[in-house]
Parts: C-alpha cells; structure tokens; sequence
C-alpha cells in the first residue's frame, strides 16, 4: 500500500482529526473568558473560606494540621510504591504541611486569595495562575474533610488554567503588552488542548455521575424519585419553591430530566448541532439547584466550564453579535483635530472592547468629544468607561480614561511630511470611509 | 469626507505573511500529547464508578453482557491499583470522583450540637451551625459546616471525635472561673419519607461522644493549638 493510499484511511483520516481537534491551534478567546469566571469564582471561594478560617485552618480550629494530613493519611494507604519512606502514605502537594504558625497560614492565604484576584483579572498571568493552583492544591490537601463536589470542580478549573496560556486573551498583561508594543496586534493563536481537557473533564463529572446513578434504585424505574430527597433536606433549603416543585410527580418529572440532561452533557455535547440545546438544558438544571439548593458555587463553576464547548471564534463573533445588537448604546468618540491614535492605541482600545461598542473618528474641534447613537453628546471618560468592559478593573480610576487617550495620540502627518519621509499612507486595515 | 479611523477588520491567518504563528506548528508538540494522554487516562481511570462490594468481593459475578459492572470491575482491581496513577493524580491535586446525589441521594437531614457542661456543674447547649437556622447568605457563606459535620459525625472517622469537641469547648471557654470540663456531641436526624408517605415530624438524637475536657490541652489549645 502507498503512503498515500494510507494516509487516506478512514481510520488514520480520523486520527488526524482528533489530533487537530485536541491539539490543534484556535483562539485563546474561550479560555481567557473562562479564566475570568474562574478565577473569579476561586476569589469568592477563598474571601468565603476566609469567614471562618480560624474552624479550618487553623492548630484551633477543628482540624489541626496534623489532623489534615491523618485524613488523607488514613483515607489513601500506600502499602508498596515509596512505601518505606512514606509511611504516612501518599505524598501530596501540601505546602502547609507540619506549618503551625497562624502567621505563615494566612499569609499563605492571603497571597493565594491575592493570585485568584489575579489570575481573574489576568495580571501576571502566568504566575498568578500557577500560585492559585498550587496554593488551591495545597489548601485542599491541607484540609479535605470540608471538600465538596464544586471543590474539585475548582481545583481542577485552575489547574487547566494554570497550564494553558490563559493569559493571552481578555486580560491585563495583554492590554499592557499591546500598549507596550511588546506583542503583534494581530490575534493569537494557541495549541487549544487545555480548553480541551476543560471540556472533557466536564463531559467526564457528568458521564461518570450518571453511570453510578445506575446503581441507584431511586433514579431507575420504577421508583424514578430521585429529586425528591434533596428537595426536602431541611440543611439544604434556599429560597422557596411552590409545593408542586416538590411534589412526587414532579420529581419524576426532574428526575428522568436530570438523567437525560447528564447524558447529553457527557456525550451529545460534542455534537456541534446538538451541543446549544445541551448546554441550555444543563444551565436549567444547575440554575434550578442553585436557586433551591444550598450548594455554594458549584452550579457557577459547571456553567462556566460549559464555555469549553465553543472555540473562542464563536465566543468572539457571539460577543460582536451581541455588540450589534445593542446598537442604541454604541457611542462615536471623536479626536481632537488633525490627530490620531496610535497604532498601538487603536489596538489596545479594540481588545478593551469586546462588544465593539466604541467608534474613533477624527474630530473637527480642538477637544475630544463623545456623542451617543442618538447623537446625545456624552463625557469622553464615561462613553469609554461604560461601554469597554475590558477596561472596567482600572478605567474607573480617575482621568485614566483621558490619560490613556492623550498619550496615544499622534498627529496626522501633512502630505509634505509624508512625501518628506516616504511614509506610505495610512494602513488600510485602519481606515476606511464613511461610517 | 473624512476618513474614519476605527478597528482592524481582519486579522492576517496562521499561514499568510507577517503571521505571528508559524505555518507549520498546526499541533501541540508530542510531549504534550503525552502527557495531556497521560493525564486523560489517569482521571478517567480514577473518576470511573466504583462497583459494588459485591462484586469487588467476588461473591457475586457480574452476568457476562454487563459490560459496564466488567468494565469497573476491571477499572477497580487493575488500572485505581496501578501505582504511578495513584501517584500522579495525589500529588499533582488532579484526583477527583464524582458521586453527587449518586448512587441515590442523600435522604437523612443530619444536623448537630453539644451539651457542654462547666466547672460549676452547669450545663448549656452549644449549636453547632445549622444551615436551616441560618439566614440565605449566611449559610451560603458557612454550608462548610454541613459538609464537615457529614464526615465529622460518622463513625467511620471516629478519630475527628476529640479534636471536634475541643474546639466546642475552646467555644465555650469565656469564663475563666468556670471553665468547660465535659463535652457530649450529640447527631440529630430524620429520614425524609418516601413520596406518599407520612413524614417524619420528629428529628432523632443521639450522644454518640463525650470527652472529659483536660485543661492543661485546652489552655495549650487556647495559647497555641493542638
């Protein structure tokens, strides 16, 4: 058989899909945008922990750091493999492990609270990633006796981040490194194997949670009552839910939903067609429990995870649709006359603006001025600030705005100037006629 | 008219010139696929549904076109025990399992408390956070104490016994004239009945620990911890 002829085999054919698929390069857009819910949520997660960190993590509280460790300790014997100098059992990455010092402790807290505020705004990326993973590992070892599902969920979250270059879109280091001409402003593209793992590991909590429903004699016929339990744990009450939500018809009723919903998420959302209607439905599912469950974070934590599904164009073109749609809050921001902006300006002011709900044009007036869709004239700061969500962590600070703005401006160069320096005219791809 | 200076319209592709992104880095390099394989297979390895102990024990087989009790079977005696996975999933944090509200959810209502009883003789309730008590956002804050006392309160991690009804009694400790002396943890529970079915109107009790408070430990407790 002839390489070609081999090459052409559907087996190898779908081989090399898979690779493409799993390995291949897209744009970072996706896991950017799941970087931010991420490590927003983690943020949420440790300022709550922090509530009561004296119960958890403290030599007071109710588990002792030499508690923690008899808990994994005891949970996970390891009879043979480094057994002789382990006797403890399996090493884990505890960076608090045998640290009593209250001091340390919170220290330690504090820099990985501070890394998930970090990695959220996307500041020092990489490092505030990999810190919030480690010390996310490390808190999780150092206590697992309070650990739950949407736990896990998060520790792996950040660990998929702190892998991936994350940092590369929708965040702060890229804003700085556009203004800083220190990267192309051409879009990036990355090896997209992390939003993939991302998307299997969601696939694989509701595949493997469905399978062992199997064994449970509620969630199979004829019984098919499942839902009704949970509802009615007093300790896991929320907000109110009329009696019919909690009726046994009804649970039957979101029972064979919940089944089926969990089913689709650990398979047909692969599917492009039918990935949409899968994930809808599985935003149902985690919005109801999160409204009548008290099971903090972890329906947030699913749903964010669900971005994995879309490659970061449609995130992208999903965002510029949107942007479309919200026509009426477009503003126009017009220059001061005979000036530009930058470059590097235009770049930075496009990544800030996902939506694409600003538009620069040339002013005939010595100001900058700003005017609504309806031609309402608005404060520059304030058209710029409302409207560019990726600038929102610092374009509240005051005149950053106007500052940002004025430095990067350029004079338009008189045609003398440009004859003078040869100076090709204006890119196309910056400029064009008419609105 | 004047030109309008507004946002780059498209971007250059991977494979034109002046690409950032060289044409031919179309997928990750080999090391990566290994590893990103490697690390595959160790989840799912470790996130497959434990089989019953039935048939774990061997007392029951599994009939022969029960693919999935072989399949976890297999998982279970074979790849959980293959050293190197365990090793890698525990000490990089990647382990995981995932088992809520399976295989059938939770149907007990468990909450806690303790009597702590004093020097003096006296003796007080000391409630344990209780998430029906709480306002929404505080147990949304605190559901960390739902889920501890769940494993706190089992027998099976008898062990948390005595360090948990310490820090009652560090609670409790606010007179220094009469300090705690004896700590009962109590469980309280009901069942939640089957659809149809009358429900239970009463929680259950019972004091399944009591631990003589030492005072040089809970003064050691109050100055450094245990």
């Amino acid at each position: 058989m002839s390489q070609a002829e081999r090459r052409s085999h559907p087996f190898v054919d779908w081989l090399r899909s898979a690779n493409e698929y799993c390995f291949g390069y897209g744009s970072p857009t996706t896991l950017g945008v799941i970087r931010i819910g991420v490590g927003f949520l983690a943020l949420v997660n440790w300022l709550m922990i922090g509530v009561d960190w004296d119960s958890w993590f403290s030599e007071r509280g109710f588990i002792p750091n030499w508690l923690g460790s008899l808990w994994f300790g005891v949970r996970t014997p390891y009879p043979y493999f480094l057994s002789t100098w382990l006797p403890q059992g399996l090493p884990r990455l505890n960076l608090l492990s045998g640290i009593t010092d209250p001091r340390i402790n919170m220290a330690f807290y504090a820099v990985v609270t501070i890394s998930a505020l970090f990695t959220c705004i996307g500041l020092g990326t990489r490092y505030a990633a990999f810190v919030l993973a480690i010390g996310t590992v490390t808190l999780h070892d150092r206590n697992g006796a309070i650990l739950h599902g949407g736990d896990t969920v998060l520790r792996m979250l950040v660990i998929y981040i702190a892998v991936s270059p994350s940092g590369q879109a929708c965040s702060l280091d890229r804003l700085i490194d556009l203004w800083k001409e220190r990267i192309s402003r051409s879009p990036v593209l990355i090896s997209i194997w992390g939003q993939r793992l991302i998307a299997y590991n969601t696939a694989l909590i509701y595949f493997t949670t469905l399978w062992l429903k199997w064994d449970g004699d509620k969630w199979r016929f004829p019984k098919m009552n499942a839902t009704y339990y949970p509802g009615r744990l007093a300790e896991f009450y929320r907000f109110p839910l009329p009696d019919f939500m909690r009726s046994g018809w009804m649970a039957r009723v979101t029972t064979i939903g919940t089944l089926i919903t969990e089913f689709c998420l650990g398979t047909l959302v692969f599917f492009p067609p039918a990935r949409k209607y899968v994930l809808i439905g599985g935003v149902l599912m985690h919005s109801y429990i999160e409204y009548s469950m008290n099971i903090p974070l972890f329906s947030f934590l699913m749903i964010v995870s669900y971005l994995s599904f879309y490659q970061g164009e449609e995130v992208t073109g999903w965002a510029q649709r949107m942007g479309m749609r919200l026509r009426k809050w477009h503003v126009r921001v017009s220059l001061p006359q005979g000036m530009r902006l930058q470059p590097r300006a235009l770049a930075f002011f496009d990544a800030m603006d996902p939506f694409k709900m600003v538009t620069y044009l040339p002013g005939e007036g010595p100001n900058w001025t700003a005017e609504k869709f309806d031609g309402q004239p608005i404060g520059v700061s304030k058209a710029i600030g409302s409207r560019c969500i990726g600038g929102w962590v610092f374009l509240w600070l005051p005149g950053m705005s106007r500052r940002l703005l004025e430095k990067g401006l350029e004079a338009i160069p008189t045609e003398a100037q440009r004859a003078e320096k040869s100076e090709p005219k204006p890119a196309g791809q910056f400029a064009r006629k008419g609105r | 008219m004047a030109s309008v200076q507004t946002r780059p319209q498209t971007a250059p592709l991977p494979d034109q010139p002046n690409s950032p992104q060289p044409a031919k880095a179309r997928t990750a390099a080999w090391w990566v696929k290994v590893l990103v394989l490697w690390h595959v297979f160790c989840i799912t390895v470790w996130s497959c549904p434990k089989p019953n102990d039935a048939l774990v024990s061997g007392k029951v087989t599994p009939p022969p076109f029960a693919i999935g009790d072989w399949l976890r079977l297999f998982d279970e005696k074979d790849l959980r025990t293959l050293q190197p996975v365990t090793f890698y999933l525990f000490t990089t944090g990647t382990w995981q399992y995932w088992d809520m509200f399976a295989p059938n959810p939770a149907n007990i209502d468990w909450w806690g408390d303790a009597v702590v009883t004093f020097k003096d003789g006296t003796s007080k309730t000391y409630q344990y956070p209780r998430m029906f008590l709480l306002p929404i956002p505080e147990k949304y804050l605190r559901e960390r104490f739902r889920k501890f006392y769940e494993r706190a309160h089992d027998d099976t991690y008898s062990y948390l016994f005595p360090v948990f009804a310490m820090r009652v009694a560090l609670l409790n400790d606010t007179d220094p004239n009469n300090p705690p002396v004896k700590v009962g943890l109590r469980r309280h529970w009901k069942q939640v009945a089957d659809p149809g079915e009358k429900e239970f109107d009463r929680y259950d009790s019972y004091q399944y620990f009591t631990y003589e408070v030492d005072p040089k430990l809970l003064d050691r407790l109050k100055k450094e911890g245990l």
